[in-house]
């Protein structure tokens, strides 16, 4: 049983593993499309590995393609597949390569990574001949309908206009790329202008670069296109070319020994007539511009000066002063303008020093450049502004900058003139105008922190609220009360005015004191019982409601009666009245009377009569 | 009669002596905390509001800076809320207090979060208790000077104009007493403390032989409920309540 089982098991560990090798096995293989190419065409390099683990299948080892540059790839496609139940799968990387010399090279080999193992594939050899070999790709043009008949043999002859099959074109010789430069010997810093250049005969549909071409060692600067094409007719060997320059560089070696622009490759649609009655058809070409070697040299030692900073061109300055009279705290702006033709750009600064009381801050510097007829233009502007900090005479400037001259192939300098300052007293504190408005800016926020104590403040107690005090109270209770009383006040004396007899019955008694007073200050006996009599008067008017006619002594005392008051005080009344009448007509009757006793008599009744009047209301 | 005017003199001038004396500490406590001392200015704000027994809103403020100054952030916390508290208006105060409480490790503070709250908030606390009594005052004697014209007046188109002054300014009265009734009944019924210790230990109820809930730190301002034996019945927020030990919370409002 055991040896059974033994076998079993073994027989199953020999399947499992012979099984996993065969699923481990990969197929790789790379093939090109042609072995023969010309310069112009293309080369397809497809690279296919077939097998269980193709999917994790990488190509390493393809960058360093001597001769040959990629234009396009990996394009990388996976197949899989089961078939019968037998499952395959592939994966294929495709790459367009474009030759870049004659001659017959090998590429290769290549290395494919599959699951962690390595495969090596040997190299292929390819043939690289003058011209076009393959047919070329052709791109219809809108009038490409009859270019279809070149597919059917037999149509190509019986074309309606007698067209034949198109002729073979040669374009080799119409169409090159150039990279041309100006000069191609310079110093270190020394500008230079490279261009790409186009020549051609036949008209260009569109164009695209399948390929840049390095300029290492070069600082690179490259102006704006200009609006209107550089494009001119130029005869080369006797034929007409157009002339158009594509792209244009400023270059400036930034080390010596010889430095390499390396070609640049084009794709160029070409549009081509065969005949007259032909509608043009587009022809794809590639080209290639010519490398070239800069011969840089470094600048002469011989008389370099000690502070050389390496500033190479053909080169001047210009500075300027704002203000040279000015006040403690007011600002002026010192203006360095260097131009001309040069390394400029990577020029980091002028030294200038600061003399004590001057305060100089570091300049805003600003730099154009610009490509004038083909030649390199550079202008870096230095603007400082200075603020002096006390008053004096300072001086300012007097720095000398050496830089190598190439047109004179020696060094000179660039001098910045001595400016004088005068400052005299300012009108306040340093620094008050700076008037340039670079130092405004924003200010930032550097940190957070609590505010500073209060120093002046009265000590009182905030807890106690004005509200709470008693005072608050009083004076709302007083608001209050005082409107209070001023509406009831206005209230009476609204109802009271509102009846007048009312309310001269209700106030006859109490002028009738009045008037009394002021008769008792009366000193002359006639006139005094005349006030007394008219006083008796108004008030019998005011209480009973009277008017003057009523008063007549019988009219008088059977009203009196008939409101029920008391026959003696109505007598009394009459007595008195008649008394005053006697008295004010008769002088012998004015002397008989007591003029103290009359009064005291006059007040006693008119009291007895309110009274009684009141009580008879009252009933 | 002499005596008693003697006396009067004698009171006066001890009272100006005693302000002057306590303006000049405040004076002194002030330069010693420009100078960095704020130790020693603490010391002599904190005899101030002691000797003095008021509650001043910057006097606590400039303690609450001495504080912070000295590193003590419950203390800190607890000055400014006493100032904002009593001058809830005031900038300064608020910024103090809020730019304290950013280096609080608790962040749960007892905060508004319902913006209609906020809004009423902001706005009962636009004016100070004092300029509403003011304002209160003033619109009183003017609703009562305009009732009485209207009542006197008997041309009808005057008594209208009167009556819609009136009515007027009837509404704008209500409408500050009410904000001085509620402002007036939230500071008296203000009972908010700040937690004086970190770590201080929250129960389930008022002794420790209670269930542990949560730990607070100092400076986290707390509502205070109640008030038994040793704790406080406190509120930390949403879904943070408990009882704490006395000795740990300090009220806000001690007055």
């Amino acid at each position: 049983m055991r040896k059974r089982i033994l076998i079993i098991a073994i027989t199953i560990g020999f399947f499992l593993i012979f099984n996993n090798n065969l699923m481990a096995l990969n197929k790789v293989s790379a093939y090109v499309d042609s072995k023969v190419i010309g310069i112009q065409d293309f080369l397809t390099l497809t690279i296919k590995v077939e097998g269980e683990n193709s999917s994790s299948a990488e190509v390493k080892n393809l960058e360093n393609l001597d001769n040959f540059s990629i234009i396009s790839g990996p394009n990388v496609s996976t197949q899989v597949s089961i078939i019968n139940g037998s499952f395959s799968s592939s994966k294929t990387f495709t790459y367009q390569l474009s030759p870049e010399k004659i001659g017959t090279f090998k590429i290769g080999p290549f290395t494919v990574y599959v699951n962690g193992k390595t495969y090596t594939i040997s190299g292929i050899t390819i043939k690289v001949v003058k011209g076009k070999l393959k047919k070329q790709t052709q791109t219809q043009s809108p009038f490409s309908f009859f270019d279809n008949f070149d597919n059917f043999d037999n149509f190509g002859n019986e074309f309606p206009f007698g067209g034949r099959r198109r002729r073979k074109i040669d374009l080799s010789n119409d169409i090159f790329l150039k990279m041309e430069v100006d000069k191609k010997s310079v110093y270190v810093g020394e500008p230079l202008v490279a261009s790409l250049v186009l020549y051609f005969r036949e008209p260009i549909a569109s164009a695209n670069f399948l390929k840049t071409g390095s300029m290492d060692g070069f600082w690179i600067y490259e102006p704006p296109a200009p609006k209107k094409p550089e494009q001119e007719n130029v005869y080369l060997n006797g034929r007409t070319f157009v002339r158009y320059v594509i792209k244009k560089w400023v270059l400036i070696p930034t080390k010596s020994g010889t430095l390499n622009i390396n070609p640049w490759i084009m794709s160029l649609v070409v549009r081509v007539n065969d005949s007259f009655f032909d509608f043009g058809r587009d022809i794809t070409v590639k080209r290639k511009s010519n490398p070239v070697n800069i011969n840089v040299l470094n600048t002469p030692k011989e008389g370099m000066p000690q502070n050389f900073s390496g500033l190479v061109g053909d080169l001047k300055l210009t500075a300027q002063i704002k203000k040279k009279n000015l006040k403690v705290g007011d600002a002026t702006t010192l203006k360095i303008v260097i131009s001309g033709s040069g390394n400029l750009y990577t020029f980091s600064g002028i030294n200038l020093e600061s003399p004590d009381g001057l305060r100089v801050y570091s300049p805003k510097v600003n730099t154009v450049q610009k490509l004038i007829n083909g030649k390199y233009f550079v202008e870096k502007t230095f603007e400082y502004i200075i603020i002096p900090e006390r008053e004096g005479k300072f001086k300012i400037g007097g720095v000398k900058i050496p830089f190598f001259n190439y047109l004179t192939k020696d060094y000179e300098y660039l001098k910045i003139p001595e400016f004088t300052i005068n400052v005299s007293k300012g009108n306040g504190n340093f620094p008050l105008n700076v008037g340039s408005g670079i130092f405004q800016q924003s200010p930032r926020l550097l940190s957070k922190d609590i505010n500073f104590i209060k120093m002046n403040f009265k000590l009182k107690d905030d807890s106690k609220f004005l509200c709470d005090l008693f005072i608050f109270w009083l004076i709302l209770i007083l608001i209050l009360l005082i409107n209070s009383g001023a509406i009831a006040f206005t209230m009476r004396r609204e109802k009271l005015i509102s009846n007048i007899s009312e309310y001269k019955k209700s106030v006859a008694f109490k002028n009738f004191q009045k008037e009394m007073k002021k008769c008792e200050k009366i000193k002359e006996k006639s006139e005094k019982i005349n006030c007394y009599y008219n006083s008796i008067n108004s008030y019998l008017k005011d209480k009973f409601t009277l008017s003057a006619i009523e008063i007549s002594r019988n009219n008088l005392r059977k009203m009196l009666i008939e409101r029920g008051i008391n026959e003696e005080t109505v007598e009394k009344l009459i007595s008195i009245l008649n008394m005053c009448e006697a008295a004010k007509f008769v002088k012998s009757e004015l002397d008989k009377i007591d003029v103290a006793k009359s009064f005291m008599e006059t007040k006693q009744l008119i009291n007895d009569l309110e009274k009684e009047v009141i009580e008879v209301e009252n009933k | 009669m002499k005596t008693n005017k003697f006396l009067l003199i004698f009171i006066i001038f001890l009272f100006s002596f005693s302000l002057i004396f306590s303006n000049g500490k405040l004076n002194r406590a002030n330069n010693l905390y420009s100078k960095g001392k704020y130790k020693e200015a603490l010391n002599l704000y904190l005899k101030v509001a002691n000797n003095k027994k008021l509650h001043n809103a910057y006097l606590y403020y400039n303690i609450g800076n001495c504080y912070f100054r000295m590193g003590k952030l419950p203390e800190a916390i607890l000055y400014y809320e006493r100032a904002h508290l009593l001058k809830p208006d005031d900038n300064e105060i608020s910024f103090n207090l809020n730019y304290a409480r950013s280096f609080l490790k608790d962040k749960f503070n007892v905060k508004v979060e319902n913006p209609l709250e906020l809004i009423s908030y902001k706005v009962l606390h636009i004016f100070s208790i004092n300029f509403l009594s003011y304002i209160f005052l003033i619109l009183f004697f003017l609703l009562n000077f305009f009732f009485f014209f209207y009542f006197k007046n008997r041309k009808r188109e005057k008594r209208r104009k009167y009556l819609y002054i009136f009515v007027s300014l009837f509404i704008i009265t209500i409408i500050f007493a009410s904000m001085l009734v509620i402002r007036v009944e939230t500071f008296k019924n203000f009972n908010y403390g700040i937690v004086m210790k970190n770590n201080s230990e929250v129960f389930s109820g008022p002794g420790k032989n209670f269930t542990h809930l949560f730990t607070l730190n100092g400076g986290t301002k707390v509502k205070i409920i109640e008030k038994k034996d040793n704790f406080y019945h406190i509120k930390a927020g949403k879904g943070f309540e408990g009882w704490v030990n006395l000795n740990n919370v300090n009220k806000i409002k001690n007055f």
